[in-house]
């Protein structure tokens, strides 16, 4: 935990307002960002994103100082996110979700018979979002937290409370998921369409 | 150049890999039997393109609002604790003033128009209350007696438990003893009140201590 971290954090427990505002304004956006990603709507995340800021505030006298503030935000904002959309249940659960994480991951399978060099990838990045709103909230979860936080996957697993081994075949399954949705098969030459 | 590593099992670990979330041994494995594979190759680049896009996924800004909110919902209920315990204060101190003067002027009162004292009364509420209390086992105890020196012991020891605050309310009985107590107590939990320690280490008992 950096030293102005833990500055900020001191300065909070000894309930000091703008040390109050400093926390929310440095970490808004990404809280926001994740809790957006997980349940899909800009309301309900800023929603998540206050819960989460009125709930590490009250309880900062139980966060531990070596471990990252921004992990312990998300962990929280996650949480949250995850609980809103059990609550309202939203979207049925997957077949894929009921699998076993913890095992091995299984080889997806590719849309159609043929070989890969007939096959490829269409990009819009509509379509790209569309399909990552698609997946299932915590492959949403990882994905955000992997590429736009940059976190490991030690981060991921500890932030998301999960086994390391989950956070890996999660990401794959949710690279797996679009990259399937994603292919689209080449017109073959000199054949009707 | 081929290796014995299988399709199935390169396919599984080319997330990782371009996370960079494996092993360099078993990287050079995979990267061995991609140059090799064409299906495995395009998946890697499948796969590479998404983590591409997802880094650059959208994103939204903060609400305008959400700073105030959450500032508002974590402060107020320290001023509103702050107000309390200012009130709290007050009361005591309000209490404090009234308990005294109406102590005072009773005696007074009571003697002009044939009203009980209020020590007596007291007195004899708080008494029948131990009496009661101790009554019950001093009997057993009593009983027991007969049958053992420890039970008499027990019967000793109530005996005595009776006998302390009954020597307290003898002392209490004249006007003056009651309003010193009374003075006592109140000042008593006004100091307490306001020396108690605060969470802030801000308020008058710290600065107290401080001096």
């Amino acid at each position: 935990m950096a030293a102005d971290e833990r500055e900020l954090v001191r300065r909070c427990l000894a309930r000091d307002d703008r040390a109050y505002r400093e926390l929310v304004r440095a970490y808004q956006t990404p809280v926001v960002n994740l809790a957006w990603r997980i349940t899909g709507n800009p309301d309900d995340a800023a929603e998540v994103a206050q819960e989460t800021f009125i709930r590490v505030l009250r309880s900062l006298h139980t966060y531990d100082p070596d471990r990252p503030l921004r992990s312990w935000l998300f962990k929280i904002a996650s949480n949250l996110a995850l609980d809103l959309i059990r609550r309202r249940k939203r979207r049925p659960i997957a077949l894929e979700d009921l699998s076993d994480e913890d095992g091995p991951a299984v080889e997806a399978v590719d849309p159609g018979p043929g070989p890969e060099e007939g096959l490829r990838l269409e990009w819009a990045e509509e379509r790209f979002q569309a399909l990552v709103a698609e997946l299932p909230e915590h492959y949403r979860a990882i994905l955000h937290l992997r590429y736009k936080e940059e976190f490991s996957y030690e981060e991921i697993a500890e932030t998301l409370g999960i086994p390391l081994g989950t956070v890996k075949v999660r990401l794959h399954r949710a690279h797996e998921n679009l990259r399937r949705k994603l292919t689209v098969r080449e017109p073959r030459r000199g054949t009707m369409p | 150049m081929k290796t014995n590593l299988t399709c199935a099992a390169c396919r599984s670990e080319l997330t990782a890999l371009v996370d960079g979330a494996i092993h360099p041994a078993v990287a050079r494995a995979i990267l061995s039997h991609v140059e090799s594979c064409a299906g495995c190759r395009a998946r890697l680049e499948a796969h590479r393109l998404i983590a591409e896009h997802a880094r650059r996924l959208p994103s939204i800004e903060a609400p305008a609002w959400l700073e105030g909110r959450v500032v508002a919902a974590v402060t107020r209920p320290a001023r509103v604790r702050r107000l309390a315990r200012r009130a709290g204060a007050l009361a005591l101190a309000a209490s404090f003033v009234i308990t005294a003067g109406l102590l005072a002027i009773y005696p007074k009162l009571a003697g002009q128009y044939g009203l009980p004292m209020p020590g007596t009364a007291f007195s004899r509420a708080i008494g029948g209350v131990i009496d009661l209390l101790v009554a019950v086992p001093k009997q057993v105890a009593a009983e027991i007696s007969f049958y053992g020196p420890f039970a008499r012991q027990v019967w000793a020891a109530f005996h005595t438990l009776g006998a302390l605050p009954r020597a307290a309310l003898v002392v209490l009985q004249s006007p003056e003893s009651q309003i010193a107590g009374a003075f006592l107590l109140t000042l008593g939990v006004a100091i307490f009140w306001i020396l108690r320690p605060s969470r802030n280490e801000r308020g008058i008992g710290h600065a107290c201590l401080a001096l």
